[in-house]
């Protein structure tokens, strides 16, 4: 009877645990590194996106601050993940806004006091309204006005249906990872942030 | 003697007795003729910009009732929405007035029916507290003072 050398052994056991760890990893849903959208920051500071981020995991959050119940429980568990991290090294938190007519950089930044986000890690952007509406397309987010109305005192106020997400992309800019924005568990998210570290 | 003494033993009990149980009562207002709020918070947030606040109306009594409106001087206005969300994507409703049953419980909670705080007049803060009245139909009004937290 044959047995292996031990080299041969060696070999095919590091082939299975090469193996292994390619399947632990997310597919990618796109590809966005030969995209590019203008935007600003809460600081009005101009931001390429995603290069800026550029051999960073990225966490996106979308939200719309005129949204009081949804897009707070998504910023809140964002700042959850950013909590149980162990490390934010080489991590970057975005948050994007669905209504860039309304939510300009000032509110942007008002919008992050009120949740005491660490501004290290975390950035929210805005743009103009095409530029926002194709990025969220090119990640897969839907946004829309839902109602609209006209106060007594004529101003126009309206509401977003939108996707309820945060979403994951690896430092290569591809979005690799989709999770519920409001009901995925922070530690889920964390899982999927070390996979793409 | 002994007579006496296990008189008093009686009346000492009955006394203890009877103010455990007007406690365990209030306790669960369903089981009393009246209406109370519980687990009631909101949301901080700027002067200007928008919150949400939540609480629980429970109906102890043995009619229906209806929430009508909310009303606070926190903010410049007030309404009640409902969070639905089907295949992922979230949207916001206004509601009309809520039934609140006889001897049940209506919920506002996050992810549901929830109150707008729209143009606030202040800062509300962590620690800090509103002053919020409920319009009832069975009731002039139920004023209720709500907590602000950080968000969750």
């Amino acid at each position: 009877m044959k047995f292996l050398s031990p080299s041969k052994i060696v070999l095919i056991l590091f082939s299975l645990s090469l193996l292994i760890a390619s399947c632990d990893q997310p597919e990618v849903i796109k590809d966005l590194s030969d995209q590019s959208f203008q935007l600003l920051d809460q600081d009005s500071t101009q931001v390429t996106f995603p290069d800026d981020f550029q051999d960073k995991v990225m966490v996106l959050g979308f939200i719309y601050t005129h949204c009081p119940d949804v897009c707070p429980a998504i910023t809140a568990n964002m700042k959850n993940v950013s909590e149980q991290l162990e490390n934010s090294e080489n991590v970057q938190f975005v948050g994007i806004t669905f209504d860039p007519r309304r939510d300009t950089p000032s509110v942007l930044d008002k919008y992050m006091k009120q949740f005491n986000l660490d501004e290290e890690i975390f950035t929210f952007v805005t743009g103009d309204t095409s530029t926002v509406h194709s990025m969220l397309n090119a990640l897969n987010i839907t946004a829309e006005i839902s109602s609209k109305k006209t106060t007594d005192k004529g101003d126009i106020v309206y509401f977003m249906r939108h996707t309820n997400r945060i979403s994951l992309m690896d430092k290569e800019e591809r979005l690799r990872l989709e999770y519920s924005g409001s009901y995925s568990k922070p530690e889920y998210i964390v899982e999927g942030i070390n996979k793409l570290r | 003697m002994n007579l006496y003494r296990y008189l008093f033993l009686f009346l000492i009990v009955s006394l203890v007795y009877s103010c455990t149980s007007k406690k365990d009562r209030q306790a669960d207002p369903v089981q009393t003729n009246r209406i109370a709020v519980q687990d009631a918070w909101a949301r901080s947030a700027q002067r200007g910009m928008m919150s949400g606040a939540y609480l629980t109306i429970i109906n102890g009594t043995d009619q229906a009732d209806t929430l009508m409106g909310i009303s606070t001087k926190a903010a410049g206005k007030v309404e009640i929405h409902l969070s639905v969300e089907k295949n992922g994507i979230s949207e916001m409703r206004p509601t009309g007035n809520l039934p609140i049953e006889a001897n049940s419980r209506l919920k506002l909670e996050p992810g549901g029916y929830h109150i707008m705080l729209m143009k606030l007049q202040r800062n509300l803060s962590a620690g800090d507290s509103i002053a919020v009245s409920l319009l009832l139909s069975n009731k002039d009004s139920l004023s209720v003072r709500i907590p602000i937290k950080e968000h969750k």
